[in-house]
């Protein structure tokens, strides 16, 4: 039942770990470099990506969560490759030297990872999907998503226009899904050449953008093993797939309701997990986009049991938390019984051993929480 | 000609551990690519995808903060130091 968390700041990376998920013993590695994602791969090694507005982007790697090595090679676009001016804007602030107003296009962050069948994907912003066959060693572009037809229209979320999402099917490798804030969500059925938009049902963001590549995806989540059968936190509320994203639909019975900025009322949110032993998600509503905290400050995690219809757990969390929870956040330990993790933007780190019945702080006084990733040993 | 480069506490372990660094090279830029070429990982740090000085680092030179634009056209001579920082910002 041993756990550990590698819990991304911009500080560093905290490393929880526990053999009981009730005792954890707490470290602080990557001292100094913003840690935003984290990933396993089928040697048991964990991948930290790091990002430092002077010193840019790179990965890490380590045998035992303790000594970590940097690799000599890191996601990067092309130098012909042409930037997004409304994601310059946005990621502009630390641009002293105006090297953005050239045009290019640059990798700023990483915002997800990803193993699966036998590689390494990282997503990134300015959006774009790269790939490692050699565990890190060196990356490839993948250039039919990273020069999308549509790629054009794609408009950046409030965070920039980031790839966030990476999902994979377990018995297809050739069938992938990226989620993009804010150009929706797409899928490749052929190993990555072509990618299709898959937003039918979803509302885009706002009423101007694109029907088609305009939604404000915030997390996807499924069970590889059961590829098909996805829940989706979008900007406008909460959906479900059972055929792979080809349709999706609102899923919000029980959830919380908010009033966003445009008058539009859902569930809003980012952080989204599933326990693949049950198939149960989870989703931290917020109360809009406005707001961005938990509804009257009580934290709460919901759990669908039945696929269709939600329930609120709070026992353990606080009734006063006036903080968001990020959507690379949240994660389970895939266990049995499922354990279930999640960071806020002040720097705390809950848990439950029990598929969300109970909660307890696992951590406090860390920096703002900007990924979680749990790995059982 | 060849130069120190002294490193800000967080590329170190990048690049073996050490305060100051030995480096050849004509110009500011030239000794941060012998750097990067005797360290890939910290060649990273040091340059964009676009083969440009990273856009926030300054060096430190003969009493002048020399920006990564100028960074080309700095000339250095054997023997000299080099203090590599990034620009200042936050509070």
């Amino acid at each position: 039942m041993a756990v550990s968390l590698v819990v991304g700041t911009p500080k560093g990376a905290a490393i929880l770990t526990s053999k009981d998920r009730k005792s954890w013993s707490e470290n602080f590695v990557l001292q100094g470099w913003p840690v935003t994602a984290s990933a396993r791969d089928d040697k048991g090694r964990i991948y930290a990506a790091v990002n430092s507005p002077n010193y840019g982007v790179a990965l890490f790697v380590s045998d035992d969560l303790q000594n970590w090595k940097q690799l000599e090679s890191a996601p990067r676009y092309k130098p012909e490759d042409r930037g997004n001016p409304e994601h310059h804007r946005i990621v502009s602030q630390m641009d002293f030297e105006g090297v953005l107003k050239g045009g290019g296009r640059f990798v700023d962050q990483i915002w997800t990872m990803h193993w699966a069948h036998g590689a390494l994907y990282a997503g990134v912003s300015e959006a774009g999907l790269f790939i490692s066959r050699d565990y890190g060693a060196s990356w490839q572009p993948v250039d039919g998503f990273n020069n999308h037809p549509t790629r054009d229209s794609w408009v950046p979320g409030f965070g920039g226009l980031g790839a966030h999402t990476i999902l994979s099917d377990a018995k297809n490798p050739n069938r992938m899904w990226v989620g993009v804030s804010a150009a929706g969500f797409f899928r490749t059925d052929d190993g990555g050449k072509t990618w299709a938009p898959k937003n039918k049902g979803v509302d885009p963001a706002v009423e101007a953008a694109p029907a088609t590549t305009g939604q404000c995806v915030h997390h996807v989540a499924h069970d590889p093993a059961n590829a098909n059968l996805m829940f989706r936190q979008e900007h406008r509320g909460v959906h479900r797939s059972d055929d792979g994203g080809d349709t999706w639909r609102v899923m919000e019975d029980g959830l919380p309701v908010a009033e966003l900025s445009d008058g539009h009322r859902c569930s809003f949110g980012f952080a989204m997990v599933v326990d693949r032993k049950t198939g149960k998600p989870f989703v931290v509503p917020l109360n809009g986009d406005n707001f961005r905290f938990p509804r009257d400050g009580q934290l709460a995690v919901y759990r669908s049991d039945d696929g269709k219809s939600w329930a609120a757990h709070t026992s353990g969390l606080p009734g006063k938390c006036y903080t968001a929870i990020l959507r690379g956040s949240m994660a389970a330990d895939q266990l049995d019984p499922g354990g279930i993790y999640f960071g806020t933007a002040s720097g705390a780190i809950y848990g439950s051993a029990d598929l969300g019945e109970s909660w307890r702080e696992i951590a406090t006084g860390l920096p703002r929480i900007l990924s979680v990733e749990a790995y059982a040993a | 000609m060849s130069v120190r480069v002294q490193m800000p506490p967080i590329l170190r372990p990048v690049a073996g551990g050490e305060r100051w660094m030995d480096a050849e090279g004509a110009t500011i830029a030239a000794v941060l690519a012998d750097l990067a070429k005797k360290h890939p990982a910290l060649g990273l740090h040091l340059f964009d995808e676009h083969g440009a000085v990273r856009r926030n680092i300054v060096c430190l030179h003969d009493g002048q903060a020399i920006r990564s634009k100028e960074a080309a056209a700095r000339a250095v001579r054997s023997g000299d130091d080099i203090v590599l920082t990034n620009a200042l910002a936050g509070g």
